[in-house]
């Protein structure tokens, strides 16, 4: 594949490759206090800007806050107060990169200090208030409810499980960054992200410019994402801000240090639900609460964590009944926003240690508890989901056998099963523009970000088949704000099957196009020079599946967890490549289980953090993490034009539940108290 | 300060502030890609460098210590064993956003560079001071031998 090819010939390019003449760097104060009063800013004696909210007073978007109880949007630079470590208090601009950090140094900034929160029970006692306007640190609670509710009294048993899942640093290999450079026409920025649109639309917000003004690209290469690099950040807005007062390009890239405290990490949420089930296993609903902690501010989407896990929550479960309580809560930690899977391997987790709780109090196979209950194609979810062919019934009657054969294999260890139903974000869709250049096809997918699923490659295979060339007279242009009208990103796993649908829709109109003009496609594509077709996808989220197994052996005496054998089973729908497949759930895999073996962003009662380096936040090395997975699929074509779904999040989605569970299996067997929390041992 | 320096084969004099560090000499003068920033506490070895035939992190060598020495980069890395690595990590699909991956490379040159067979364990001891989030390094230690059996075949 060239896309590899490239990488380890080192032609590459990330964002700190990216150099502009004149270009100036950005460098940031934040804050070293959890939640203080800013009572004044000395400015430092150099430097060629230095911008505070005295100047620069914006607001980062917050998105899905319609119905939330109360909206507290992020300043790009501390108001008066600032409300966790790492918040951005003031910016400077230098010439010379390697004096940024001494021309911070000589700023100065008076702080109040005053007291502060950072776990989910402090917040909801109210030990401190971190908003004015939200004096119990509620912003968001909502009821997930559906089906008949009535349903309920016909249990004969109910059985309560509580899980914490841990804080997460994201940990893209590549921190983030941009380059923005104002032309006096046209804002230009070039971001390492996963959704160019997306980060037009918040600087546009933000800033109060037209989004036209403002055209977004990412590098050819990203380094990485995780659901870290979808939303604009407080610094790329400063560093438009700059562009357009020095008009100079300014740069602005994050250190690791920096990343460690910023938004957005992932996960951090506390859930407690009951199954209700008959005694002979079938289960009837689900109840509880989902509690996020979003941290200190409504920022990106974080306002949805809490609702859209509630709503996926037993998805693959034929149940009668859904209710439960979808709280977000502020306290003095930097926001969270999605992280791998975004909501999936949390509810999957969630649903299925309740699951397997259930098969152990009512002494049943907890494989067949979930044959037993496992919805059909096509069942919709008492939330609304409709599944489609997300394969569910196949996907459990390919691992039935492996299930048999591994509780038998390994006695000592704890088996762990995770079934899931895999939700696809097509919704709302991506734009494809096609023009023929140089008796080139060129395929712009503006909206689709990749930073690691060697997406080039797989749009390149798709179009030259669909247009009947070879893919040598493709040139496939992504995550580009100028290479097609509209789009939204890549991430919810939705790349292939958004993508694949606007795609799908511009070729046929270019053949539409090509045939009303005479031409004879493909033999006459040299005349076609410069004809230019828009497509667009707007189509249904689609469902995909999986069943994972995860066995895991702890050591008796030092507790440390060991992998013996993991399969995975999943719908990936249509294939395209194949070994990127494998590859994504793999990967997808490892970091699922590394956040139940190792990873948290460690925080004292107060919001200090209790890291200082990648390395404290658990991120596992080769030496840590052993891990073989022995990948399996079926293919169920999804109805989405091509029949594609997305890999990118099943891995974790399935890796998270299936080590946690086999985590606690394994603690129980040993005789020890499980923790209820991820890292779990 | 002055300092001498062989960079991929060729000669270079610079005058390096003297906290400048080895990483950013070779990106910043040089412009050389495959030497990238991960972290700020030699954690994640994304700026790996060959430095007189041995890996080490460039950032945690200042430039005027490599002074007189020799610096052998992704870019350098030309013979057999470096082709069977780019190789082996294509086919087994050992990347996925790179980020990481020259860093890796040359980790896994300075271990193989002897001809000895290593064991799988030896391999990711190699690597432990390469960070990847992507892959969960299992196809990284595959590559590495399916490296070696090229080399040796």
């Amino acid at each position: 594949m060239r896309e590899l090819w490239e990488v380890v010939n080192g032609q590459v390019e990330y964002i700190d490759d990216i150099r502009l003449p004149g270009e100036t760097y950005l460098f940031v104060l934040r804050s070293p206090y959890p939640h203080a009063v800013v009572k004044a800013i000395a400015p430092p004696k150099r430097g060629l800007l230095f911008l505070t909210s005295k100047e620069l007073t914006a607001y980062m978007p917050a998105r899905d806050v319609e119905g939330v109880r109360h909206v507290a949007r992020m300043p790009v630079l501390a108001v008066d107060r600032v409300k966790f470590v790492g918040q951005p208090v003031a910016a400077v601009l230098v010439e010379d990169k390697y004096e940024g950090e001494d021309v911070l140094d000589e700023a100065y900034v008076d702080y109040e200090p005053l007291p502060s929160i950072s776990t989910i029970e402090q917040a909801l006692r109210g030990d401190v208030i971190v908003h004015e306007g939200a004096p119990d640190n509620i912003s968001v609670e909502d009821v997930v409810k559906g089906g008949d509710l009535d349903a309920f009294n016909k249990a004969e048993v109910v059985v309560e499980s509580e899980v914490r899942q841990s804080r997460v640093v994201p940990n893209p290999l590549e921190p983030k960054g941009c380059v923005a450079y104002f032309d006096g026409e046209v804002l230009h920025m070039y971001v390492s992200t996963q959704a160019p649109f997306r980060v037009r639309q918040d600087v546009a917000e933000a800033l109060g410019l037209p989004p036209e003004r403002i055209s977004v690209k990412a590098p050819r290469n990203v380094g990485g994402g995780f659901g870290n690099k979808v939303p604009a950040y407080p610094e790329y807005v400063i560093a438009a801000y700059a562009s357009m007062r020095l008009r100079r390009p300014v740069k602005w890239i994050e250190t690791r240090r920096e990343h460690l405290n910023n938004p957005t990490h992932g996960r951090d949420l506390y859930s407690k639900v009951q199954i209700y089930a008959r005694r002979d296993g079938k289960i009837i609903g689900i109840r509880g609460s989902i509690i996020v902690n979003i941290g200190a501010y409504n920022f990106t989407i974080n306002t949805r964590a809490a609702r859209f896990i509630a709503s996926l929550l037993m998805a693959p479960y034929e149940i009668e009944a859904v209710d439960l309580r979808a709280v977000g809560v502020y306290t003095n930690l930097p926001p969270t926003g999605p992280y791998r899977g975004g909501g999936r391997p949390e509810a999957a987790l969630i649903q299925e240690f309740a699951v397997e709780r259930l098969a152990e109090e009512l002494g049943l196979d907890p494989f067949e508890v979930r044959v037993k209950n496992a919805a059909g194609d096509g069942f919709k979810t008492p939330t609304g989901w409709q599944l489609g062919p997300y394969g569910g019934r196949a996907l459990l009657a390919r691992a039935a056998e492996v299930y048999r054969d591994v509780t038998k294999r390994y006695p000592n260890a704890g088996v762990g099963v995770a079934f899931f139903a895999e939700h696809v974000r097509v919704v709302p869709g991506e734009s494809c523009r096609i023009r023929i250049e140089g008796c080139k096809v060129r395929v712009g997918l503006g909206g689709i970000g990749p930073h690691g699923q060697a997406h080039r490659t797989a749009f390149q295979v798709l179009a030259s088949r669909l247009l009947g060339i070879s893919q040598e007279d493709v040139v496939v242009e992504l995550a580009d704000t100028e290479a097609s009208p509209w789009g939204v990103g890549s991430f919810g796993s939705r790349s292939l099957s958004a993508g694949a649908g606007a795609l799908y829709d511009a070729v046929q109109k270019l053949m539409a196009k090509t045939r009303e003009l005479g031409l004879q496609w493909p033999r006459d594509i040299c005349r076609a020079e410069g004809l230019e077709v828009v497509g667009e996808y707007k189509g249904q989220d689609a469902f995909g599946g999986g069943v994972h197994i995860a066995v895991v052996e702890l050591d008796p005496d030092t507790l440390r967890p060991e992998v013996k054998y993991y399969y995975a089973v999943d719908n990936v729908g249509n294939i395209l490549l194949e070994d990127e497949v494998r590859a994504q759930i793999e990967g997808g895999i490892a970091q699922g289980v590394s956040q139940v073996f190792f990873e948290e962003a460690k925080y004292d009662s107060e919001g200090n953090p209790a890291f200082m380096t990648i390395a404290d936040t658990g991120f596992p090395t080769a030496e840590d993490l052993r891990i073989d997975p022995h990948i399996d699929y079926v293919v169920i074509p999804s109805p989405n034009p091509g029949g594609f779904l997305g890999v990118g999040e099943t891995g974790t989605t399935g890796g998270l539940a299936a080590a946690y569970i086999a985590v606690y299996k394994a603690m129980r067997k040993l005789g020890l108290s499980p923790r209820h929390k991820t890292p779990a041992v | 300060m002055e300092i001498r320096l062989k960079v991929n084969g060729r000669s270079y004099v610079f005058d390096v502030p003297p906290r400048m560090l080895l990483a950013h000499l070779l990106r910043d003068r040089l412009g050389i890609r495959s030497v990238r920033i991960g972290c700020d506490t030699g954690h994640c070895g994304a700026c790996t460098v060959l430095l007189n035939g041995e890996p080490v992190k460039s950032c945690n060598v200042f430039a005027f210590m490599a002074d007189g020495g020799e610096v052998v980069t992704l870019e350098g890395l030309n013979d057999r064993l470096a082709a069977a690595l780019k190789r082996a990590f294509v086919e087994e699909h050992a990347l996925q956003c790179g980020y990481c991956t020259s860093g890796m490379i040359v980790s896994l040159y300075g271990l193989l560079k002897d001809g000895r067979q290593t064991s799988e364990g030896e391999i990711r001891r190699a690597i432990r001071g390469n960070l990847c989030r992507c892959t969960g390094y299992t196809s990284i230690v595959r590559a590495a031998v399916r490296a070696q059996r090229y080399v040796s075949s």
